[in-house]
């Protein structure tokens, strides 16, 4: 290195020379390294060096570096730090919140029962929600007919999810038959269609539930007759996992709605 | 103890640059370079000038001003001294400094070095390929192509 010249005097120098660079780099964190090989041909020459990366590597990411180090010897080290790095960020992701809110959505549920239907339309934030964040709605119904058991098993269930500008609908559940046999008075959805983001193949793995909070008549002579009558007094919707049959979070429901309901 | 001290301080030394120039130094403040330490302890006669044979006049006074003031380090705190060290390096121009490191590097001035390799290495951080360019007077030599291909290599990097 000729630092000197004949006259005397500094010789200018338009940028830092190699060994400049070489020494500084020793200073600098992953990142400007990163950003300093973008300069120019020498700057990422120096700066991408294995000799500077290994280190980094090695303190930064031990697992990858002992492990893909060896299998895989000729890939740079700026590279593996570069892997290791959008590795560690993808485990650190944090799923966005959904565009979709509870505030956009209308349920439209209709019970279509023997002698007439029950129709309700609800904006969805002015029912009654789950205090755990799970998606389960209640809503209380004014119906005054009393039904037997009989006419109750006669029923199908329509729930519809709509946009509340109705830019767009969702039918969770179409004419669903109940399971009256128990004493819980529930209709399941056919399981719902795959959202399409994943493979094809996949299933969604989810149903709409639905339920009657039946109320007994409170006259007695029919009661006694053995010819139990019921009046339905609530309607809950929830949407569930058939992979452990427990209800499906909002934020959850949320995200698989969005794909129906394109806002 | 205090007799040894007291002829180390007396004894000077001659210093000569690349360009000829010579400086006469007290022997402790040229012992800051661990080469001219060790160059000393090969020399039989230590009148005659020591060779620094890369540096200019210029930069040797520079590197002197430097060892001076750190040979005195009892006179200020830790505190003044590093503030001494600041303005020091930010009155250098880019070429100065550019010197100033590759002869800390070849005196082995641990301090020196340490000092204006950080003082660049500032320099270069929170910067973008731009203004990195712009700051040290660099030619971008990649074709579009490239800079695109290096800058994919890098994405993680150029976030936030």
């Amino acid at each position: 290195m000729q630092i000197n010249d004949d006259d005397d005097k500094v010789m200018l120098l338009s940028s830092p020379p190699w060994e400049i660079l070489n020494l500084v780099s020793h200073y600098l964190d992953p990142n400007t390294l990163a950003i300093a090989t973008c300069v120019s041909k020498t700057w990422s020459t120096c700066f991408s060096s294995d000799h500077l990366w290994d280190p980094l590597c090695t303190a930064t990411f031990p697992t990858l570096a002992t492990t893909l180090g060896s299998v895989a010897a000729s890939l740079p080290r700026h590279r593996l730090y570069a892997l290791g790095h959008t590795a560690a960020l993808c485990r650190q992701w944090k799923p966005r919140k959904p565009r979709l809110s509870l505030d956009h959505l209308l349920f439209v549920i209709a019970v279509h029962l023997p002698g007439g239907s029950l129709n309700m339309i609800k904006p969805c934030i002015d029912m009654r929600r789950d205090p755990h964040g799970l998606f389960r709605f209640d809503v209380e119904v004014v119906e005054e007919r009393e039904l037997s058991l009989e006419e109750l098993k006669e029923a199908k269930v329509t729930w519809t999810v709509a946009e509340k500008e109705w830019k767009a609908v969702f039918v969770l559940a179409e004419e669903s038959v109940g399971k009256l046999a128990s004493g819980v008075d529930g209709f399941f959805s056919k399981e719902l269609p795959s959202p399409g983001c994943c493979s094809n193949t996949m299933s969604s793995g989810l149903v709409a539930d639905i339920r009657f909070g039946l109320k007994d008549s409170q006259d007695s002579s029919r009661r006694s007759s053995g010819d139990r009558m019921s009046r339905i007094e609530k309607v809950s919707v929830g949407v569930m996992s058939v992979l452990n049959w427990r209800h499906v979070s909002v934020e959850d429901v949320l995200f698989y709605l969005e794909h129906f309901l394109q806002v | 103890m205090a007799s040894t001290s007291t002829s180390t301080l007396s004894r000077k030394l001659i210093l000569k640059s690349s360009d000829g120039e010579k400086f006469e130094v007290d022997e402790n403040v040229a012992m800051q370079s661990q080469t001219i330490k060790h160059m000393i302890e090969d020399l039989d006669d230590i009148n005659s000038p020591i060779p620094v044979s890369i540096v200019t006049g210029t930069i040797l006074s520079k590197v002197i001003e430097y060892c001076k003031k750190h040979a005195t380090e009892d006179s200020d705190s830790d505190e003044q001294l590093k503030q001494w060290d600041k303005e020091y390096a930010n009155n250098m121009d880019l070429n100065t400094l550019y010197y100033l490191l590759l002869a800390a590097n070849y005196m082995e001035i641990k301090g020196l070095l340490e000092l204006i390799t950080q003082c660049v290495a500032d320099m270069i951080k929170g910067k973008s390929p731009e203004e990195i360019r712009a700051h040290f007077n660099i030619k971008n030599d990649f074709t579009p192509q490239e800079e695109a291909n290096i800058r994919n290599e890098n994405p993680w990097a150029f976030e936030n």
